[in-house]
């Protein structure tokens, strides 16, 4: 009897661990998925563009470096005494490869790629004859994706943006780090040239793809993913930039065919996202889904804040016709307040982003490509391409369209490309462009007399501070990442 | 099974128990036939009978006096002389003899013979070869602090403890031999009554419960809790009842607290306008009758929201029991308010401990322990305008609370929060239940073998807890909510861990040896799941949850979350200790752990440990040694593993649901790690104890050394993966330094007793190795640095060598000593100390005279170097539309000022020394003065015992630090912080 006793109580251990050891530690997540069970059917993969998508709404990307910095970094927005001085390293041009909102946004292209890179691969696995269709709508605006973060990544971190510049660009990657030993991915920059070999390729497989879907993937009032008129968007402002001018006309007037400009009278309900009209891409943002406040490190609305970081540069607004160009009141508001804080009618308030319809949250939709750019596009293209009247045509369609009486302008030659590049500045006013349109034509910054708390004034060509420094985080794990020159 | 190894050990375990057991049957037939009873009686000084007191023969128990003090063993005729021992009394021998032994104990707490708790085992101090610090838990006693673990600071030698907040519940960090991990938990594992609890929500634990905490340290007394021992372990017990008459105890206690005075000064009125015209007036561009209008008001925010604090602690205990059964009830209320308005926490507990015997062979017992509270709190330690805390600092002096026009909250020119509105428009609270309760049955297998017992205990961990946080339609955080209409937030979150433990022991004495050997199986297992739901749009009339408007705005939909994670840890283990003459002793451990957080590659692991002990002063050459009384030598090495800290999941692949336009998809969320496995903390020790002067100076003095292996680090990645770093077990960081405790009877006469305890550690931390990714400068993180050779989170900043007087610009020495105005950040920073207090330690004077006694308490760290990011956010011009320091009244305005702070327009910068501080303090932490009824008095009023005191918690700080508070957890002030209270109580305690 004492020896089952005994025997009892040590079985009854060994039984504990025998039952339990491997399995007791074996914990699955319940409320995470692994990739076995996250991607099981191609409908899987369909959803899973959200997760691309939503990343372009972080702060490292549209939520606000490559939206509002763009115009922080430039002359067109002074700084006033309500700033917080946040971005000071910034808009000082004071920047160092240690700066956190560089390495945010350096982080924030390639995180886009990946979560793209994840559905190119893999989605061939459920392709068969029945469903090309349908993964010719995902895979295409993956790819299409994939190129727009590149491109994105490429203006800031390469310094001649020419289709022919052999100046270190970035690394195209095209594999996933699931694919590969994460640790040993160490992929070097290429050139110019090369992004700009892969981003045309990738556009041309994205538009094959994208030419012949299972169903439509925007709507009149739904512009919020990448179908074939905002890929033709996508390439224009491509080519813009690499100045392959036919590219660029072509892809143009794709896109402003498909979507003729808006009235003066729409004009103002597209900030209100109450219209789209002439959009062809807009980012979803939605206090339900994704509270983020777009322009709030220039102007946040809400009463909690009502803080004006930025105002509109007086200077440059004095080139807008206040009584007669529907752009002035859409992008600033004389003296704006929406508590008892007042400010005087001097301060132009940027109230381009105040909100959805009358919601004064600053939550709105990032349009990120729409018809007054591509008219643009072309104009410039068509000037560059001795199309001169064409693309005066172009100008003077756009500015009749936004400016109430206005009589057709006459410029030519020099006169025309200032006025273009003037029109650019007024269309584009907080629309993630004035940095880099400086940064492709001129190279030139002058913001006249310094107003604290900002402590620079003129940016000249020669300046390092023309492309952004290669993050040091990322050198210092990637040894094949060469160094932007000056830093 | 993973691995056969566990099973193979049983086996062999078995086979020899049942050698051993063999062996017994025929050793005690031959040992015990010849028999003698001694009986007594056990009193203490005051003639009180001692039961419990254990009665034995060369270190063997022959049994323990009963409720009366009475006692009756059996010994061997052989037996000479017995021992009597008791916790907190000096041992006694006494002759084998025909006659009745009445023997008076005198009480000597630093008896070698002191049993100390280490979890699985109760071992006397004697036995133990490696490092336990124990609390006295008259430390604890009536402290009036909300969680018990600040009442540690100061009290044990190698534990330092700093709170980054003095709010009412806040927990501090604790940290036992410096840091041993970088993303992995640096907290120590918390057992009580041998169930593991969570390392935080200490609130709603009544720390008058505890009997003894104990540190263990060292790898001796760590390696045996395996995984989670790495970070040191703190063993609490819980108070037991006795058997005998019951005993009624109740403590009250009642007291005041206030908000200290900054010594960090802010502007006035005066002062800050003055400043704002003499700067160009370009903040607000004021006209003169504004300025003349505003220098009419001079509000001191601070008096608006602080508070006298109100402590009430009142206990009832109730113990005592029979001989088969003891019980320990206890009831406590808790109720203390902040020096902030609107923060506080409201504790009710429970307690009963009930453990019965059933038979000579059998015990079972029953611990259970409920506990309740209601913390408000508001939030500091941060950068963020709308904390109340913060918002005092900054809000010009020149604005009001209330405009006096309207009745409502002045809106600031300057646009930024009104501390008052945020006060008073925002609720933060958290209510917590949490349950600890085991139970556990203990058998002495006696029939099977002599000395082998069995024992298994099971027992939760309960958490609960109900957070609501409102932010009113008004407040700035309401305002800023998705509809601008204030929010209601509510989330619950539940802990649930088991632990279980069982285990066969067997000890075995054979002359002068004495064996022990146990094995044991554990099982840990933690859920925890959480809810929360935020409801927008408090448009009602009611600013909770029924003021929410549905759809109000349209855009208002609630935001819901769940979650759920899960771990678990099974564990088998052995332990061996063997002794000779009492006088030379070694032990080892060996724990093999499985856990469910760590990759298929690396699940399992085994941890091991040996120590060795000589109690030098029994030796006979020792005995012409007069003056030193006893010398004890240990030393002890092993290894102890870390798990906590990184995600239930973290060695996964996993994807999370992303929403875009209302469709959810899945986005890779971490990368997974196959590899990923224990950190491994290699821990040596040796340890001298000395005691002479006829024990009136007692010293121990430890040097540890401590390598963690395998440390947790982000191994950084090329971003174009997509992802900064993946977490891999790469790099070493070393603990290494000495703990002294002395202990002295400075005066001893009848009336008038002196006694001093100090404790005293320094320790050095030093990076070994990091990452293969780590360039040669390491890893910078804002203000910090990690560098081979240095100790973790060094100061690294660009020296600031003052203010130019010619142009007001900052001056910076290079690292080569040569000055220079650019600010060259990647170059010219360098290294300047730790943030983590090298030396640290504690000191307690007690005078006793007659009925009165008083102790003084101070505590103390040195050495490190903190940064003030509090002060750097006041001493900047380009934040003038807020006030300032007073210091900023200095600045550069013309050629020829001789000053430090700079000219207006320089650019400011924050990375360099110019606001790193000393962060040394020393802290008189606690003063209490207190009146014992004698005991005739107290006879002739009808009770046992009465005690008066009058005690005074954290009166005075001695530090160059310009904060509220210099007690940081992790050496940066990054926003204002929530001072430690200044507590007066008085309070009585009274035994029936």
């Amino acid at each position: 009897m004492k020896k089952t006793f005994f025997k009892y109580i040590l079985s009854s251990i060994l039984i504990i661990g025998a039952v339990g050891c491997e399995k007791a530690v074996d914990k699955s997540p319940t409320h995470a998925l692994s990739q076995e069970n996250a991607f099981k059917s191609i409908g899987d993969f369909e959803t899973s563009l959200s997760a691309v998508y939503n990343s372009l709404r972080g702060a490292g990307y549209y939520g606000r470096n490559q939206s509002i910095i763009p115009d922080m970094l430039a002359e067109n927005l002074v700084q006033t005494s309500e700033s917080l001085v946040n971005f000071a390293e910034l808009t000082d041009w004071a920047y160092t490869t240690t700066n956190g909102t560089i390495a945010e946004t350096w982080l924030a292209g390639w995180g886009i790629i990946f979560n793209a890179n994840v559905i190119i691969n893999n989605i061939d696995k459920f392709a068969n004859a029945s469903n090309q269709t349908r993964v010719n709508k995902i895979k295409g605006q993956a790819i299409a994706l994939r190129a727009m973060a590149h491109f994105d990544l490429l203006k800031y971190f390469a310094d001649n943006l020419d289709r022919n510049s052999t100046s270190a660009a970035i690394p195209y990657v095209k594999q996933s780090a699931l694919e590969s030993s994460p640790a040993s991915f160490k992929p070097a920059r290429l050139t110019v040239t090369q992004v700009y070999d892969e981003i045309y390729a990738d556009i041309a497989i994205a538009r094959t793809a994208l030419s012949n879907v299972n169903s439509p993937i925007n709507t009149a009032t739904s512009k919020y993913r990448i179908d074939i008129t905002a890929l033709n968007a996508i390439q224009a402002r491509v080519a813009l930039y690499a100045k392959d001018w036919a590219t660029a006309n072509t892809a143009s007037t794709a896109v402003i065919n498909a979507l003729p400009l808006a009235t003066r009278a729409v004009f103002p309900s597209i900030w209100r996202d109450l219209s789209q009209t002439e959009v062809a891409f807009a980012v979803f943002f939605s206090p339900g889904e994704f509270l983020s406040r777009l322009a709030g490190d220039v102007y946040s609305p809400t009463t909690g804040t009502n803080r004006s970081q930025f105002d509109g540069n007086p200077t440059f607004f004095s080139q807008i016709d206040e009584a007669n160009d529907i752009r002035f009141s859409t992008s600033v508001t004389r003296g704006f307040t929406t508590t008892a804080v007042v400010r005087p009618l001097t301060r132009l308030v940027v109230t381009k982003y105040n909100g959805k319809g009358t919601a004064l949250d600053g939550v709105v939709d990032w349009k990120a490509f729409r018809t007054g750019e591509m008219y643009l596009i072309r104009a410039e293209a068509r000037q560059n391409t001795s199309q001169e009247a064409l693309a005066l045509a172009d100008l003077n369609t756009l500015r009749a369209a936004r400016i109430n009486g206005f009589i057709a302008g006459t410029e030519t030659g020099a006169a025309l490309t200032t006025a273009i590049q003037l029109e650019r500045s007024k269309e584009l006013f907080m629309e993630g462009h004035r940095w880099f349109d400086l940064k492709r034509t001129s190279r030139n910054i002058n913001r006249g007399a310094i107003v604290a708390p900002t402590t620079q004034s003129i940016l000249v060509p020669t300046r390092r501070e023309w492309v952004w420094p290669i993050p040091q985080g990322e050198r210092d794990a990637n040894p094949n990442m060469t160094q932007n020159p000056g830093y | 099974m993973i691995s056969g190894k566990p099973n193979l050990k049983l086996n062999y375990m078995r086979k020899k128990l049942l050698t051993g057991f063999c062996a017994i049957l025929f050793t005690s037939l031959t040992l015990f036939a010849q028999n003698t009873t001694v009986t007594g009686k056990v009193t203490d000084a005051q003639n009180a009978p001692l039961s419990g007191v254990t009665i034995s023969l060369n270190g063997k128990g022959f049994g323990v006096t009963k409720a009366d003090g009475t006692y009756s063993v059996v010994v061997p005729s052989t037996a000479k002389r017995l021992t009597l021992s008791y916790v907190g009394f000096d041992d006694q021998q006494i002759t084998v003899g025909t006659v009745a032994q009445n023997i008076q104990l005198t009480p000597g707490d630093k008896s070698l013979n002191e049993v100390v708790v280490t979890g699985y085992q109760s071992l006397q101090k004697r036995q133990v070869t490696g490092a336990i610090s124990t609390v006295n838990k008259e430390a604890l006693k009536n402290v009036p602090i909300g969680s018990f673990d600040q009442m540690l600071q100061g009290q044990a030698s190698g534990v330092l403890i700093q709170a980054n907040s003095g709010q009412p519940g806040a927990a501090a960090r604790v940290l036992i031999r410096g840091v041993g991990s970088v993303n992995g938990t640096t907290q120590p594992l918390y057992i009580l009554d041998g169930i593991q609890i969570s390392a935080a929500n200490f609130s709603s634990i009544n720390p008058n419960d505890f009997e003894s905490i104990s540190v263990l340290k060292d790898a001796s007394t760590t390696a045996i809790y395996g995984s989670r021992g790495a970070n040191g372990v703190i063993v609490i017990t819980s108070k037991q009842g006795k058997s005998g008459k019951t005993k009624l105890e109740y403590n009250g206690q009642y007291g005041q607290s206030r908000f200290p005075e900054n010594p960090l000064q802010l502007m006035n009125t005066n002062q800050k306008l003055d400043y704002e015209l003499a700067n160009g007036n370009v903040f607000n561009n004021f006209s003169s009758a504004v300025v003349d209008s505003l220098r009419k008001i001079n509000t001191n925010w601070q008096d608006l929201i602080t508070q006298t604090g109100i402590t009430n602690n009142h206990q009832i205990t109730a113990s005592g029991g029979s001989e088969k059964t003891s019980f320990f009830i206890s009831g406590g209320l808790f109720n203390q308010s902040g020096t902030v308005q609107r923060t506080g926490l409201k504790r009710y507990s429970l307690r009963l401990n009930l453990d019965h015997t059933l038979s000579d062979n059998v015990k079972v017992g029953v611990k259970a322990y409920g506990g309740w509270s209601n913390f408000e709190n508001t939030i500091d330690d941060n950068t963020q305008i709308a904390a109340p805390l913060n918002a005092i600092r900054w809000a010009n002096p020149y604005e009001r609370p209330i405009n006096p026009n309207t009745g409502t909250y002045q809106v600031f020119l300057s646009g930024q929060p009104n501390p008052y509105l945020d006060m008073n428009e925002v609720n933060r609270g958290t209510k917590e239940l949490k349950i600890i309760t085991s139970a556990y049955l203990e058998s002495k297998l006696g029939f099977i073998a002599k000395g082998l017992s069995f024992r298994t205990q099971w027992g939760v961990d309960y958490e609960s807890w109900d957070v609501t946080n409102s932010f009113t339609r008004l407040s700035t955080t309401g305002q800023a909510t998705n509809g601008n209409q204030g929010s209601f937030n509510k989330g619950s979150r539940t802990s649930t861990r088991y632990t279980g433990t069982t285990s066969l022991n067997y000890t075995k004495t054979i002359g002068d040896h004495n064996f022990t050997i146990g094995a044991y199986n554990e099982f840990v297992n933690r859920i925890l799941s959480s809810f929360s739901f935020t409801g927008y749009g408090l448009t009602g009339n009611l600013q909770n949850g029924a003021g929410i408007t549905p759809g109000s705005g349209g855009l208002n939909i609630p935001a819901v979350a769940e979650n759920r994670t899960e771990n678990a840890l099974i564990s088998f283990f052995g332990i061996g200790s063997y002794s000779y003459k009492n006088r030379y002793f070694f032990n080892g451990s060996v724990r093999r752990d499985g856990s469910s957080r760590f990759g298929g590659n690396n699940r399992f692991a085994t941890f091991s440990s040996v120590g060795a002990g000589w109690m030098i002063s029994d030796e006979n050459f020792f005995k012409n040694i007069g003056f030193i009384e006893t010398l004890k030598l240990s030393t002890s090495y092993g290894t102890v593993g870390n798990q906590e800290g990184i995600g239930d999941f973290a060695s996964r692949e996993l994807f999370a649901n992303r929403t875009y336009t209302s469709i959810n998809g899945p986005g890779l969320s971490q990368l997974p790690n196959q590899d990923l496995t224990w950190e491994q903390r290699n821990k040596f020790n040796i340890g001298l104890n000395v005691s002479f002067l006829k024990n009136r100076i007692t010293l121990g003095v430890d040097y540890y050394s401590e390598v963690t292996e395998r440390l947790f680090l982000n191994d950084q990645l090329s971003r174009t993966t997509g992802f900064t770093s993946l977490n891999t077990n790469v790099g070493q960081v070393r603990n290494r330094g000495f703990e002294f405790t002395l202990v002295t009877e400075n005066i001893s006469s009848k009336d008038f007793r002196w006694t001093t305890q100090a404790n005293f550690t320094v320790n050095r931390n030093k990076i070994l190795s990091l990452t293969p990714t780590t360039p040669p400068t390491g890893i910078i993180t804002g203000t910090t640095i990690q560098r081979i050779g240095y100790p973790l989170n060094s100061n690294f900043l660009v020296k600031f060598a003052g203010v130019n007087p010619n142009n007001g610009n900052n001056i910076f020495q290079r690292p080569n000593g040569t000055i220079t105005e650019l600010f060259n950040d990647a170059a010219d920073r360098q290294i300047f100390g730790t943030r983590d207090a090298p030396f640290f330690g504690g000191i307690t004077n007690k005078f006793t005279y007659k009925q009165f006694d008083l102790s003084v308490f101070f505590n103390y760290v040195f050495g490190n170097l903190a940064y003030n990011n509090d002060r750097q956010l006041v001493e900047r011009f380009d934040y003038g539309i807020d006030n300032l320091s007073i210091t900023m009244l200095n600045e550069w305005r013309k050629p020829g000022d001789i000053t430090d702070i700079p000219r207006a327009s320089a650019t400011i910068r924050t990375s360099t020394t110019r606001f790193l501080e000393d962060g040394s303090f020393v802290r008189l932490r606690n003063l209490t003065l207190a009146y014992n009824l004698t005991q005739k008095t107290a006879k002739a009023i009808g009770i046992s015992n009465a005690r008066f005191f009058v005690m005074g918690e954290n009166l005075w700080t001695g530090t160059k630090f310009k904060a509220w508070d210099p007690e940081l957890s992790n050496g940066v002030l990054t926003g204002a912080q929530y001072p430690a209270l200044q507590t007066i109580t008085i309070g009585l305690t009274v035994g029936f």
